[in-house]
């Protein structure tokens, strides 16, 4: 009874505290960033199919630190709180209209797809989906030539998640090759998600990806050998963009492990993309940060990314950026990652000039 | 990605809706309820495993001269390791295949040549004890890992008349990738035979001139301790060392054979070659 009680008291101060975030932000927090207009909000929709206008699509990706157990216990509250936030959001109207998550390993993670709303919901490759491509790492190879198992085991499945409240018409996912994890994270199979989404409003499928990349210090490998794995997979990512995301606008999200420079810079120049926060962060754009989001965690002091591509009939921009899910219950964070959502205006060019068919706010 | 495949999903969606509300554009703010499921497609590269995957080397090896010897020979010997599609192995003295690779479990069958004890030795002890000829042992193989701890066993029958008994060999190691270049593996590991084996290599029949009868039981007969380094000296080089120490037990222990020295070691230093 007191638990329910002290539940629904966190509920409502969640829920305050959710659209508190939600709100403007205050001056003086982010010097370099544009505010918005108080009427930029009512200046686009959210996405409907009534023809070509500008849409407002919120992605929230979040690491969600679903470990399996023993590694982490008692995570059924967590996920619960997760998917409560979530549903509070969706009956205020502000819920992200895509939803990406990683380390969902757990099964009790699928709640959070299926007590949300959410319409349809796209899981990563399990276990034993796993890519029998690549060599064994020379490391991993023992004495005898038999006990070298040249697929590393895997213990979990790749832990990715995308809730979408748009029909999600096409799906295709790569599962890293057995020569492209280092350490621990070759326990679970890792993978690149893509959801096909049916936006309203846009004429062409709208590309999702989720991702999460080889970790650093804690996968507990030779830092070489870790380096080497996380610059596999983002040539792995750029080899699917290629094969997979032509055409179609596209959005990246996910868990990419590249707060170390070096892996930043890298994965920067293998990718054609642009980092949503440095979009929102030019100077003059209309962007702003969420009220308690500090500039750098959603820059590069952080491992939770998002990013996206353009093409020729659509252009794309980030209008606004929020670290969220910071709350505690009893005491835990909800994760060990906050969520990193970003509200993105899709706009359709103008084919004749190129030039956008909206009027700026 | 092909019509075919849009056709299959949109009909593996639209088998999950039925009865669900009409699928609409704009979103339902409210809607609760469990969602559809989507199964993605994998994807692949052209990329393909190399079907011949090995090492061969050579180095300066010391080891017993036979089993249960306090004499050891020093000698040059080579290092060849060669796996054929992640089937089928040449180990050195061993060949074999994997007829089962699950996710914690290789199994197949082996075979070795054991070697044996020749009568030109020259030591005390052994001076006059009778030849044992190399022998063709046919086996069978399991293996486990986690992660990089690793455990396998290995069992072999003497087939080519040099003795007809059973040895099982049990050993488990952990691998350490002490950086990236530099890797290190302790393992132990312990020897059981049958009484034929034991009786071949440690007993000694009746009426022997030399020896009184001996007649070992079967049983745990060797422990060992292994610590092997790898230093990666360029992508397909490596300096290779290991060393190895064993102790016998129990009838072996006893046997006239190995008073001279119931502890043995075995080293290998070499230089070998990766594809």
């Amino acid at each position: 009874m007191h638990r329910r009680l002290f539940r629904t008291v966190l509920s409502a101060g969640s829920l305050l505290a959710v659209l508190a975030a939600s709100g403007a932000a205050r001056a003086g927090d982010i010097p370099d960033v544009v505010r918005p207009q108080a009427s930029e909000a009512q200046d686009e929709t959210r996405p409907s199919a009534q023809g070509a206008k500008a849409i407002l699509l919120n992605v929230l990706s979040y690491n969600i630190q679903g470990l399996p157990s023993p590694i982490k216990s008692n995570k059924t509250p967590l996920f619960e709180r997760i998917a409560q936030i979530l549903r509070e959001r969706r009956e205020a109207g502000n819920q992200p209209a895509i939803v990406l998550l990683q380390e969902a390993f757990d099964s009790e993670a699928s709640l959070i797809a299926e007590t949300t709303g959410y319409g349809y919901v796209l899981k990563g490759p399990g276990r034993k989906a796993r890519s029998e491509k690549g060599q064994v790492h020379w490391a991993l190879q023992t004495r005898k030539n038999y006990m070298s198992f040249k697929d590393p085991q895997k213990f979990t499945g790749s832990g990715l998640y995308i809730l979408s409240d748009y029909p999600i018409v096409e799906a295709q996912h790569k599962a890293f090759d057995s020569d492209m994890c280092a350490g621990i994270d070759c326990l679970s199979n890792k993978a690149i998600l893509l959801a096909r989404v049916e936006v309203p409003g846009l004429n062409t499928p709208l590309d999702i990806i989720n991702s999460h990349f080889n970790s650093r210090s804690s996968a507990k490998a030779p830092s070489k050998h870790v380096l080497r794995a996380h610059q596999k997979q983002t040539d792995t990512l750029a080899w699917f963009m290629d094969k997979l995301c032509v055409n179609a606008p596209v959005i990246v999200g996910g868990d990419f492990n590249t707060k170390q420079s070096e892996r930043y810079q890298y994965f920067r120049s293998a990718l054609p993309l642009v980092d949503a926060a440095e979009d929102c962060l030019t100077p003059g754009r209309s962007c702003r940060l969420g009220a308690e989001t500090v500039r750098e965690t959603v820059l590069y002091n952080t491992n939770d990314k998002q990013f996206f591509r353009d093409t020729a009939g659509y252009s794309i921009v980030a209008t606004h950026i929020e670290r969220n899910f910071s709350e505690k219950l009893d005491g835990r964070p909800l994760s060990d990652h906050l969520g990193y959502e970003v509200t993105y205006k899709i706009m359709p060019r103008d084919s004749q000039t190129g030039t956008q068919q909206w009027a700026a706010p | 990605m092909g019509c075919a495949l849009t056709r299959n999903i949109l009909l593996f969606v639209s088998f999950l809706s039925v009865g669900a509300p009409v699928l609409a554009q704009e979103v339902d703010m409210t809607r609760s309820g469990q969602p559809v499921y989507i199964e993605s497609v994998p994807v692949d590269d052209e990329r393909r495993r190399d079907n011949w995957v090995g090492q061969l080397g050579v180095g300066m090896n010391i080891s017993p001269e036979f089993l249960g010897s306090g004499a050891h020979e020093f000698n040059l010997r080579t290092d060849v390791r060669i796996t054929y599609k992640d089937t089928f192995f040449l180990e050195n003295n061993k060949i074999g295949a994997v007829l089962t690779s699950r996710r914690f479990l290789r199994a197949g069958v082996i075979a070795r040549l054991h070697g044996g004890r020749r009568d030109d030795l020259i030591h005390d002890n052994v001076a006059d004890a009778d030849d044992v000829g190399d022998t063709v042992e046919l086996g069978v193989f399991a293996g486990t890992s986690l992660y990089k701890l690793f455990l396998s066993a290995e069992a072999y029958w003497g087939v080519s008349g040099a003795h007809d008994g059973m040895s099982l060999e049990i050993e488990g190691g952990y691998l350490f990738e002490l950086n990236s270049s530099f890797k290190l593996v302790p393992l132990i590991g312990i020897s059981f035979a049958s009484d034929d084996y034991m009786q071949t290599y440690f007993g000694v029949a009746s009426g022997h001139d030399s020896y009184a009868a001996y007649k070992p039981k079967g049983g745990a007969y060797e422990m060992h301790a292994e610590l092997s380094l790898e230093q990666r000296l360029a992508k397909n080089w490596l300096l290779k060392g290991s060393v190895r120490f064993s102790k016998l037990k129990d009838s072996a222990f006893d046997s006239p054979f190995a008073r001279e020295s119931r502890a043995q070691a075995r080293a290998f230093a070499g230089v070998v070659w990766l594809f």
